[in-house]
């Protein structure tokens, strides 16, 4: 039926009939007079924040004329993007007559909206009202970044600084306050709205992590706190304690803070009850496991892993196990394999075979981790951009079963702490200090007469001894005893590190395994390594001269042959909590049966081969190049790398008190069959003692000794190829170091290695599918 | 957690082990005023009874309820480290080592963790070495073992060692070497 004819068949009271005349003539005019649309106002009430709240404008033209609408806020017309009105305070999806309205910042919202058919419009709205939220939850500039200041860059803070710099260091107030709001300025510059992990991405689309658990190992949990006590499963955590009361209480006693409480609440503080903020999966349940610490009881390395033993069965959903901890010393440490065994066992064995993922922190010592003095103030990693420590000098991070996470800022870009290397697999946010860059708002423990807020917060104290508690409270107004958004101090706003990464990129694991229970431990990385969002995408390399030639040693970001973009300081970039959803949704990539190669390779780390001889040449960019051919076609999804390489001085010390520089000059470069290049060790960093072994002790002479590397950079590709290896020593320079020396760990200087360090071993591991590709 | 490092003024000590002295570019942290001397003691490579450790043989490992106060060295929980009576002969459960690592004294277990050889068994493995079974985790090659009666955990280690049966065997430590980070 065309509009016309519908016109005439719509004769009804409400069309005018006009006549003509008065009856003296016999012809009837009829005019039909368009009717304008009507349009009703709605109004909803006790819609969730960041929950999609969908309906129906019922709108309706008498006379069948099509419907627009024209949205408007605060009287100005806003313009859409396919339908998608982005909103001051929330986002509208029409299609047709059919609504969608996410609110974003919880608070109540009249949209104004003007219905048009056949030329003429009526007008009314939509109202949102008693929106359930969580109060911090704008805070949470990881979940949603609207370039809040999270608590950071406070006014209060500004003043004290003001303060302290014209009382302590004799400024006048127009010296301090135009230095202080150059700083502010600067960093406040780097909140940039958008840069965040897209939870609300997932959240439109109905996932929120329910039917998933996590497993919190770590400091402790406080099972009872008001924000994590609903998704806790009762009796379920571990109290690993020796002689501990109540083995299901991993409570800690700790004053000071509890690092696992502010974990949990990242991955899982419950969402929209009106307390605190919420976790990135805030309907995902927990475990907690308070493995940290001393005077564990047997077998806890067996328990935190999910063995039969620990109250996790294999039919459980347990998708994810955070560890947000590490080892930091100037050493290598040798690969075990009863440690891969372990590591491996939630991958292997739980969620009936598919497996548990397990989100593992990179570490925090991209600048320095202390025991190594001022080594790479010194030998310029730090002025370089250089990590000081390989995230791959811990044995748990290099296998595939942890996937190491690194951490972001506001900007998307680069911690000042988070460790680099090949293996890392994704990043996450995770802030600064929550004074001149935000941290992470999340849970605390409860009460201010304890945890990271509230009296005896380490900080707190601290800087309170320090510069009075004024002083103090101006800095952390959040954590400081007081603050009307915080009054019980059940929540910080400082808490950072990797360990904040971690737990934000197992939230995502949890949303991406509550989309689709039927994901395997390798499609959860396969979604990870699909979805993630190149973050800091102009990031730079890093190069150095090696004698008469330039080095990479940070590539920046590479795309490598099978289309993944990958970086040393970002793995395959930020998780995307909605892409990932999306794509565990409508999943349909096959990985078929993990297949691990043997080690292929020759030497010393080859069971009955010869000790190989190989020097690699001081100071040389050509280095020692190693060349090994695979021959199965696997897709690769992880390679690993082993290495027995020794050097005569690498010992504990030079006669003179310093250390010989074999260690730090070493840099490993890695080519794929493909030709993607990856730097797997790019030298400057503090190997400073001989390789150690958790199993075996000390291993004097040796810099990596069965040491093993893992590069995720190769994804995707095919293994099957001559794999070219490169090693080289970087320096022929020795330096004193600016510290003296100072500590256990620390030498007064570093003396170039006298002797070439000595390839004794090499072999190469390819995990992955067999070859999809068509005529492999 | 990544504690911000800072140095502040003190009389004469640093005032938390989370407060760590660094060069930093904002003034209101580089109040140092006084720093203890610190030595220079490095690390050396020690020789160890097994793995990374070292058996404290003249340590006992007993109750806190039971030593006696003026014996007590330190205590661990409930339990107190005191100076043994005589050397410690046999390596067993509650004997205390020393990481040759980290320094820290902890005790044992009593246990053995170890990897298998494909096609072992662990009843091939005890009845090999007379070790009790503790754990067989179903669908690996993992096995936790305990001595029994006199025997020797150092010397239970290198036995199954000597088997050929085993790729890996691991003296279990009470230790922690992870950090949070």
């Amino acid at each position: 039926m065309n509009k016309n004819n519908l016109k005439l068949s719509l004769l009804s009271s409400a069309i005018l009939l006009t006549l003509a005349g008065c009856g003296s003539d016999t012809t009837k005019k009829v005019v039909v007079d368009d009717r304008a649309p009507t349009a009703p106002s709605l109004s909803f009430s006790g819609a969730k924040q960041w929950i999609p709240t969908t309906g129906i404008i019922n709108a309706r033209d008498a006379d069948g004329d099509a419907l627009t609408f024209t949205i408007a806020e605060n009287g100005e017309q806003v313009s859409s993007e396919n339908g998608v009105y982005k909103l001051s305070h929330g986002i509208l999806e029409l299609t047709g007559s059919n609504f969608k309205y996410i609110s974003l910042t919880g608070e109540d919202a009249r949209i104004d909206y003007t219905v048009s058919a056949g030329g003429k419009s009526a007008s009314a709205s939509l109202s949102f009202s008693g929106i359930t939220g969580d109060p911090l939850v704008n805070q949470q500039w990881h979940l949603r970044n609207s370039g809040q200041k999270s608590y950071a860059l406070s006014d209060e803070m500004k003043a004290g600084m003001i303060d302290l710099y014209m009382n302590l260091f004799g400024d006048t107030e127009e010296e301090a306050t135009a230095s202080l709001e150059a700083r502010f300025a600067s960093e406040e510059a780097k909140l940039i709205a958008g840069e965040d992990m897209n939870v609300v991405g997932a959240y439109a689309q109905g996932i929120t992590g329910a039917g998933v658990i996590a497993v919190v190992v770590d400091s402790g949990l406080e099972i009872r706190h008001e924000d994590l006590e609903a998704n806790v499963i009762p009796n379920r955590s571990l109290n690993l304690n020796e002689g501990a009361s109540d083995k299901t209480d991993p409570t800690s006693s700790s004053i000071t803070g509890d690092h696992g409480t502010s974990v949990a609440g990242l991955i899982a503080a419950k969402g929209w009850n009106g307390l605190g903020g919420q976790g990135v999966a805030p309907d995902t349940s927990l475990i907690g496991m308070n493995y940290l610490g001393s005077d564990k009881v047997p077998q806890t390395d067996f328990l935190i892993h999910g063995f039969p033993g620990s109250g996790i069965s294999k039919s459980d959903n347990v998708g994810v196990f955070n560890r947000s901890y590490g080892m930091g010393w100037p050493t290598h440490f040798s690969y075990s394999e009863l440690g891969e065994a372990i590591q491996s066992y939630p991958n292997l064995m739980l969620r009936d075979g598919k497996g548990a993922v397990t989100m593992k922190s990179s570490g925090n010592s991209f600048g320095d981790d202390g025991n190594e003095g001022s080594l790479c103030e010194d030998n310029g990693a730090n002025d370089l951009g250089l990590t000081c420590y390989n995230a791959s000098f811990e044995p748990s991070q290099v296998h595939p079963y942890y996937l190491s996470v690194a951490a972001v800022n506001t900007d998307g870009k680069h911690t000042s702490y988070s460790a680099a290397g090949a293996n890392v697999f994704v990043s996450a946010p995770s802030g600064e200090y929550g004074r001149y860059a935000p941290a992470m708002v999340t849970t605390d423990q409860m009460t201010c007469l304890s945890g990271y807020a509230g009296f005896t917060g380490g900080t707190i104290a601290a800087w309170g001894a320090a510069y009075g508690e004024a002083f103090a409270k101006s800095q952390f107004p959040f954590n400081f005893p007081g603050h009307e958004d915080n009054a019980s101090c059940n929540y910080t706003s400082t808490f950072n590190g990797t360990s904040s990464a971690a737990p934000n990129a197992s939230g995502v694991v949890a949303l991406i395994l509550s989309a689709n229970p039927d994901l395997t431990w390798r499609d959860v990385r396969h979604v990870l390594a699909s979805t993630s969002t190149m973050n800091d995408p102009e990031n730079e390399t890093v190069t150095f001269a090696i004698g008469e030639s330039d080095f990479v040693a940070h590539q920046g970001w590479i795309e490598n042959a099978a289309g993944f973009n990958f970086n040393n300081l970002y793995g395959f970039g930020r998780v995307d909590a909605g892409a990932a959803v999306a794509m565990a949704k409508s999943y349909t990539k096959d990985l078929g049966e993990q297949v691990i190669t043997e080690w292929i390779g020759s030497g010393s780390v080859i069971t009955g081969d010869d000790t190989m001889t190989s020097a690699i040449p001081d100071n040389s960019a050509e280095g020692l190049v190693y060349k090994i051919e695979v021959t199965e076609a696997l897709d690769l999804e992880a390679m690993q790398f082993k290495f027995d390489i020794s050097n005569v001085d690498m010992m504990y010390g030079l006669p003179d008190g310093t250390q010989t520089t074999a260690g730090m000059d070493l840099a490993i470069e890695v080519t794929s069959p493909s030709g993607t290049k990856s730097v797997i060790l790019s030298s400057k960093q503090a190997i400073t003692y001989p390789a150690y072994s958790l199993d075996d002790g000390d291993q004097p002479g040796y810099i990596l000794r069965n040491g093993v590397l893992l590069s995720n950079a190769f994804y995707g590709e095919s293994s099957k190829g001559e794999w070219t290896i490169r090693l080289m020593d970087t320096s022929a320079t020795s330096f004193a170091t600016s510290d003296g020396g100072r500590g256990d760990w620390g030498f007064v200087g570093y003396t170039n290695n006298d002797s070439a360090s000595i390839l004794e071993g090499i072999a190469i591991r390819a995990h992955g599918h067999a070859s999809q590709e068509v005529g492999e | 957690m990544k504690f911000n490092k800072i140095a502040i003024a003190t009389t004469s000590l640093l005032l938390s082990t989370s407060v760590m002295v660094q060069a930093n570019s904002e003034r209101e942290l580089l109040k140092i005023t006084q720093q203890p001397a610190q030595k220079i003691t490095k690390h050396v490579a020690q020789k160890s009874d097994f793995g990374s450790y070292k058996v404290e043989r003249n340590l006992a490992y007993i109750s806190a309820s039971v030593a006696n106060a003026d014996d007590i060295i330190s205590t661990k929980g409930s339990m107190a480290i005191v100076q043994a009576s005589a050397p410690i002969e046999r390596v067993a459960k509650g004997t205390l080592v020393r990481n040759t690592l980290t320094n820290e004294v902890s005790a044992l277990s009593g246990n053995i963790s170890v990897l298998l050889k494909a096609g072992v068994s662990a009843d091939e493995v005890s009845s090999k070495t007379g070790l009790s079974v503790v754990s067989a985790y179903a669908g690996t090659q993992i096995v936790v073992f305990k001595v029994t009666g006199t025997q020797d955990l150092i010397e239970a280690s290198k036995q199954l060692k000597s088997t050929g049966l085993v790729k890996v065997a691991k003296i279990e430590v009470l230790e922690i070497l992870n950090k949070a980070q």
